[in-house]
């Protein structure tokens, strides 16, 4: 019998300001313009995706001002990929987490990839958001 | 003051002067060239040529198609057809970028596609360092591209109108390279003098395909897929082409001498301090400056030293070049690239100046130097410290062949 | 052997991009005017620009192409004759794209060389705000506000005109006055911005800032590892997660602090800085939120502290604020040091507030970058009077 393993955490909507988490993900020290939404962007998708998060970012401003010259502003694990190439990156971490821990070779846990690609469409936060367990 | 790109100052003799980067000298050779469609990807720093291009369209000076591709890829496969149907192209790209292209690059040369292309040296990805390094446009070295380094503004220009006279050449039809050093010439502003368009046009034929274009009027299959019945033959036709190049090089750097007045001497090689040296080191693009000045400061010292910088690498003058080289105790080769796994661990230009050496009676020692990678300045003491190895290695002094400078260690 | 000169024009980016590429190209082609050939470029480390975040731009100029050679094919120059200014806040130091830690403003002028800072303040102030220098070097004082334009928006105040007339004053064996005024008029093709060079040639004048003078802390820096002290496969290390904060009064603990990057802080990108009421603040939280560089560390009691490390001075915080006057950007020359407001509300909370007040009444216009749509086109009105005859 076939079974569907799911491996992605459980995210409870985030309802009104008082009940945002406090604790940052993608803090400061990023080289980015004064004011950038981007930057603002990854701290809240960060935020929300929650500590057992892999990020995945492609060539732009979020790979080239976030961790310029071998420095870095991420707390949670972070790993730049090809331009363009931030759905197959997020895929291949996808696969291979689910593929390692059905097969009993990592511990299993929930986590999270998400991709932040230049621009920061849509990460993969956002259909877990609208899914009832 | 809110200038233009392109500052001229008139009435300064025959030819204009401006102050413009090696990458705006190549824009305004384009123009020069009255070149038909020219398509841009975004990429630093080969990206600047993309700004002064758009510029002068804009301006009404240069009448061209200029299409923005989606990525690399696209960007060559678009010139490559337009060039096929008969308009003069220009390209350009760097690093990862270039790599993006490598389908398109592979078969330009194949279908015998003369474009022109600027490579704006950058190092590769990972980790996407925006400063020179020589690997990108030397990964096309085995197809079929020529390959020209500059080092000046100047050179880029006057290079560019030659790479149009020999490429577009019937008995060639090869595309070209011309790479430019990522930060010291792209974003480099310094004086240039602009040949006059009368110049220009007397130097540079109309782009003719001749029996080759794709046109109603001219009902050909080109590149029909084949077996191997067919390969070797049609790789030797290539291969014929590029050894027609050398000749074609110093019949257009002739010619270019006699209209524009200015000289290159040997089109693939220049040659500084080198009639009395000991040793001479061998390099491309603008770490020329640095080694220069090191070497004037050295022979203030007594030190006879010298430098060749290679400017053509396909065709690689091997005859020649081993000619020059065999009347020094010891060569070093500094790479801007890195070739791992390559014998001794060495780079690329050293691998081929052994390669060439080979072919020479005397085998004076090479030592490889790999240095100023992504970027990282090529020192007065960097240059002075290799050529004490240089000398070490004259004196008989077993060398390892391979060292990189300049790093921390 | 000729002489090799070099300048240095330093800048907040993009907002001075094109104000510092013109001065730039302005130096060389003026000492062209002269025979003397040069090169000019931007610090290649510094692009891709980042709004406000500080930049270098160079101009290299020698009596002859051989020496020229000396001072090609580099990042930047070792040293330099003359270093400018375009915004005041710079001279606090500059923390770039192309450089770990901190650069003192005054880093590469030679001895009893020239700093031009464009200010309205006096040169006390400003002294006090760059660091000590081992030799004494001159400031000088352009009168003005900082020239702040966009990236494809140029603001032809004459700045640029304004300081080739100064360098020309100077540094005399680079330039004269009237080579950058043909330079000008080539350009322009009117006598206006010449004008100006000339006014500004007249009217330079410096002070000499002896070692003792200036801001003695020692700027941070970094020393890079080397190559088998790095870990394999171009992997670094994480920031850690951040922890609680303690109340230094009451060492009451909570809030959250988030640990910062040690390797950028970018406090120098700043030309104003938010002081925060905490006596009006309503703890809505969007200041907090909204921060693109989470530099509000919350507090045990849930008020929001801008760490000064941290802030660039964005004013985001500002715009988001639903309360009047609790979060308001104020001018960053005003202040000597990145301490804490909280702390120094959770000290002396009377103290504090007369504190604030007065640097929200004394602020001066100024602006922190391309603040809103048609900012220009007002002052352009202002720009277009002719300025009052000097009060000599």
């Amino acid at each position: 019998m076939a079974t569907i393993d799911v491996t992605l955490p459980k995210l409870d909507p985030i309802k009104g300001q008082k009940s945002i988490p406090l604790e940052e993900f993608f803090t400061s020290g990023h080289r980015t313009c004064q004011g950038c939404e981007s930057a603002l962007v990854m701290k809240m998708m960060a935020k929300a995706a929650g500590p057992r998060t892999i990020v995945l970012g492609s060539t732009g401003c979020m790979y080239v001002a976030n961790t310029t010259y071998y420095s870095t502003s991420w707390v949670i694990p972070w790993m730049h990929t090809q331009l363009g190439s931030s759905g197959s990156a997020a895929l291949g971490t996808a696969a291979a987490l689910k593929s390692l821990m059905r097969k009993g070779k990592m511990k299993r846990s929930r986590l999270t990839s998400s991709r932040s690609a230049a621009t920061a469409a849509a990460p993969t936060w956002a259909s877990q958001l609208s899914r009832r367990p | 003051m809110a200038a233009p790109s392109v500052t001229i100052e008139r009435g300064k003799g025959p030819e204009e002067i401006a102050l413009i980067t090696g990458s705006e000298a190549i824009a305004v050779a384009c123009k020069l060239a009255d070149v038909d469609v020219i398509t841009g990807y975004p990429i630093r720093p080969y990206d600047t040529v993309m700004q002064y291009i758009a510029k002068l369209i804009a301006d009404g000076d240069f009448d061209c198609e200029y299409i923005i591709a989606e990525s690399e890829h696209s960007q060559f496969e678009i010139v490559k057809h337009a060039s096929v149907v008969g308009a003069r192209v220009f390209c350009g790209s760097s690093g990862v970028g270039w790599m993006y292209a490598f389908e398109a690059l592979t078969v330009t040369p194949a279908l015998r596609v003369p474009m022109i292309a600027m490579v704006g040296n950058r190092a590769l990805d990972d980790p996407g360092a925006f400063g020179v390094e020589h690997n990108d446009a030397l990964a096309v070295r085995d197809l079929g591209w020529q390959l020209v380094w500059v080092d000046s503004a100047q050179e880029a220009l006057d290079t560019a109108l030659i790479a149009y006279r020999v490429a577009e050449d019937r008995r060639i039809f090869l595309p070209c390279a011309i790479s430019c050093d990522g930060a010291f010439l792209t974003h480099s502003q310094g004086l240039v003098k602009i040949p006059s368009q009368e110049k220009v046009n007397e130097f540079l034929p109309r782009y003719d395909r001749g029996d080759l274009l794709l046109h109603p009027d001219n009902p050909i299959t080109i590149a029909p897929q084949a077996n191997e019945d067919w390969l070797m033959e049609i790789r030797r036709q290539t291969a014929a082409a590029m050894e027609r190049s050398a000749g074609v090089i110093r019949e257009a750097y002739k010619d270019f001498e006699r209209i524009f007045g200015r000289s290159y001497g040997n089109p693939f090689f220049e040659e500084y301090e080198t009639e009395d040296a000991d040793v001479v080191l061998l390099g491309m693009g603008t770490l020329s400056t640095p080694v220069k000045v090191a070497i004037r400061k050295m022979r203030q010292e007594g030190k006879k030293v010298g430098f060749v910088r290679m400017r053509w690498f396909r065709p690689f003058a091997a005859e020649e070049l081993a000619k020059c080289l065999e009347r020094f105790k010891a060569v070093g080769v500094v790479d801007r690239d890195f070739s791992l796994g390559s014998p001794f661990h060495s780079g690329v230009l050293a691998t081929e100046v052994r390669a060439a050496m080979n072919s020479s009676a005397k085998h004076p020692p090479v030592i490889g130097f790999i240095c100023g990678l992504g970027g990282r300045e090529v020192l007065l003491q960097d240059v002075e410290k290799m050529t004490g190895i240089v000398y070490e290695a004259a004196a008989g002094k077993t060398q390892a062949p391979t060292q990189w400078i300049g790093v921390r260690e | 052997m000729g002489r090799l000169f070099a300048v240095e024009i330093v800048y907040r980016g993009i907002f001075q991009k094109t104000l510092a590429k013109n001065i730039s190209r302005a130096i060389v082609l003026a000492a062209h005017e002269e025979g003397k050939p040069g090169i000019s470029f931007g610090r290649y480390g510094d692009s891709p620009e980042r709004n406000g975040i500080p930049a270098k731009a160079f101009a290299i100029v020698a009596t002859d192409n051989l020496t020229l050679e000396e001072g090609m094919a580099k990042y930047e120059p070792k040293e330099v004759d003359i270093t400018i200014a375009v915004d005041d806040t710079l001279c606090k130091g500059v923390e770039s794209w192309a450089w770990y830690g901190l650069q003192p403003i005054n880093r590469l002028l030679k001895p009893n060389s020239s700093l031009i800072v464009t200010s309205r303040e006096e040169p006390e102030t400003l002294i006090a705000m760059c660091h000590r220098k081992e030799y004494p070097y001159n400031l000088a004082i352009l009168k003005g506000i900082p020239s702040f334009s966009g990236l494809w928006v140029y603001k032809d105040d004459h700045t640029d005109a304004r300081i080739l007339g100064a360098i020309a004053k100077l540094l005399p064996e680079l330039f004269s006055l009237e080579s950058v005024q043909n330079v000008i008029k080539k350009d322009t093709g009117g006598e206006l911005k010449a004008v100006s060079a000339a006014r500004s040639y007249e009217r330079i004048s410096t002070v000499t800032v002896p070692p003792s003078q200036g801001n003695p802390e020692i700027p941070y820096k970094f020393d890079m590892p080397k190559w088998h002290e790095m870990r394999d496969g171009i992997t670094i290390p994480n920031i850690a997660p951040g922890h609680k904060m303690t109340d230094p009064q009451t060492q009451a603990v909570g809030g959250f602090q988030p640990a910062r990057n040690p390797t950028f802080k970018k406090f120098t990108t700043r030309t104003m800085r938010p002081i925060l009421n905490f006596d009006t603040c309503i703890k809505c939280t969007l200041c907090w939120l909204q921060c693109p560089d989470s530099c509000f560390d919350v507090t045990p009691e849930g008020l929001y502290d801008a760490n000064m490390e941290a802030c660039c001075g964005c004013g985001v915080c500002e715009a988001v604020c639903p309360v009047k006057d609790c979060v308001t950007m104020v001018n960053e020359v005003e202040f000597h040091d990145n301490s804490s407001q909280w702390e120094m509300w959770r000290k002396d909370q009377p103290g504090y507030l007369a504190f604030l007040n007065s640097k929200i009444e004394n602020r001066p216009e100024r602006s922190h970058g391309f603040r809103y749509r048609g900012q220009y086109q007002e002052q352009i009105a202002e720009m277009s009077k002719p300025a009052p005859p000097p009060a000599d």
